[in-house]
């Protein structure tokens, strides 16, 4: 059982846990400030952090508490009515899900702790929109208690750049824009985050890159900027800041499995099942849509065909008894031109 | 050899933050404090670091160089001014890498 300290709960640190500490030669002062001193900001200091980064992992030793979670559950259980919204960018098997999963399994032992309650009442699979569609995603939110963790996985999917302005975008904005007395803390994972839309980027608080992906070690580490958006003097202005706690700018945020939390164990199993199988049904929705667009069968042919089977013997029948054009029409409501065509498809003179 | 008397900065730099300002025209005075200090004898010590330490931003941190460098001068080791007015000075500029963060520390999280 692997234990999650939190800034309250490291000042009661066990004596096991100090000693199994120090025995795997991890610094004890990463505990009991919150955070790893690295040195000089230089090409080592991701080094010097990966290696006890690994070294917690391989030992299986409690993990240090999180500022950044710390500050996140003080957002959204702070007297401001406020929520957290981040998007995570990397490139494609850099471990997105597995590292946002791992903020909302961290989030949510924080909140439970805090509120006495459940982890999984805070985060579950039912909280991940895996290659939903907008309307998925809408119904995960419709049903989510306030202060949830949510995932959106591939958000390009519902809410893609390309499709800016069609309406299922201009829902997704509106619920985000509105969302804040939910007080969620969502996170959209988008390989580049130019991808979807650019009013959800401009409404994000924080965008979080996996710099740097450690699987075999069993972690991602990533870079966390708080962002924000403004509009002045007829320009848009974007701010990207590092992340700062005691007084100290954090580079590099570490990001394990959801699994090495007690909560949240086989949680990926299930998680990359059900995403398999949101795949699945990605492919052959888009198969059959090609199928119809490559066999195209217009709305013209299809009035046309309708217009046949139900008046064409009666056109039929009249231009045999030699009655004008304008009986026809008045006798069928068809136009002149769909009776001239009904009349070349039947050969009739 | 002779001190560059250009002390007019490029475009850039007076565009530049105050910080920035403050940091390329004291590198300038610190190019010039080197040049007295490779011909020691026809430059009066005590003036040149004096008016280097002079614009250290720090009241109370110069205040105390000043009687660092005084001290030094009188420390037997040391022997004389222009050694004492060196480690002077590399205690200024290690108080300045400190305040305008000439190395930047970087920290990680979980």
């Amino acid at each position: 059982m692997v234990t999650v300290y939190s800034s309250r709960t490291v000042k009661d640190i066990t004596p096991e846990d100090s000693a199994k500490i120090v025995a795997a030669g991890v610094p004890l002062s990463i505990y009991t400030s919150c955070f790893m001193d690295l040195g000089p900001s230089n090409k080592s200091a991701i080094k010097r952090f990966a290696n006890i980064c690994s070294a917690i992992n391989e030992h299986e030793l409690p993990l240090p508490p999180s500022k950044f979670i710390e500050f996140v559950a003080d957002r959204t259980s702070g007297k401001s009515k406020q929520d957290f919204t981040m998007i995570i960018d990397a490139k494609k098997g850099y471990g997105k899900s597995y590292s946002s999963a791992y903020l909302c399994g961290r989030y949510a032992i924080e909140m439970a702790e805090r509120f006495k309650q459940d982890p999984k009442d805070y985060f579950s699979l039912e909280n991940c929109a895996l290659l939903e569609d907008t309307e998925g995603i809408t119904k995960i939110m419709d049903v989510a208690e306030k202060q949830q963790a949510i995932i959106i996985d591939d958000a390009g999917t519902a809410i893609g750049s390309r499709d800016f302005a069609q309406q299922k975008n201009k829902n997704f904005n509106k619920i985000l824009a509105t969302c804040r007395t939910k007080r969620w803390f969502v996170i959209l994972n988008v390989p580049i985050s130019s991808h979807i839309d650019v009013q959800v980027r401009e409404l994000v608080d924080a965008s979080a890159h996996v710099y740097k992906p450690f699987h075999e070690g069993g972690f991602n580490v990533l870079k966390i900027n708080s962002s924000e958006s403004n509009y002045r003097f007829g320009k848009k202005k974007v701010f990207e800041r590092k992340f700062s706690f005691f007084e100290r700018k954090f580079d590099f945020w570490c990001a394990y499995s959801p699994d090495v939390l007690d909560p949240f164990r086989g949680f990926i199993e299930k998680y990359d099942r059900q995403r398999d199988e949101a795949a699945n049904k990605i492919i052959r929705e888009i198969t059959s849509m090609e199928k119809a667009r490559s066999n195209p069968v217009s709305s013209r042919d299809k009035k046309r065909k309708v217009a046949i089977d139900k008046w064409g013997q009666v056109v039929k029948d009249m231009t045999e008894e030699g009655k004008s054009a304008r009986a026809i029409t008045k006798r069928t409501g068809l136009t002149d031109h769909m009776i001239n065509i009904i009349a070349a498809e039947m050969g009739l003179k | 050899m002779q001190a560059s008397t250009d002390f007019t900065p490029t475009t850039e730099l007076l565009s530049g933050s105050p910080k920035m300002m403050y940091t390329y025209f004291l590198l300038n005075q610190c190019a010039k404090y080197l040049d007295a200090m490779r011909q020691p004898k026809d430059v009066n010590i005590d003036t040149v670091t004096n008016s280097l330490l002079a614009f250290c931003p720090d009241v109370a941190r110069r205040d105390k160089l000043f009687d660092k460098y005084i001290e030094r001068k009188q420390d037997p080791k040391i022997e004389n001014a222009v050694t004492a007015s060196i480690l002077t000075i590399g205690d200024f500029q290690a108080y300045l890498s400190e305040v305008l963060e000439f190395t930047e520390k970087s920290a990680g999280g979980f």
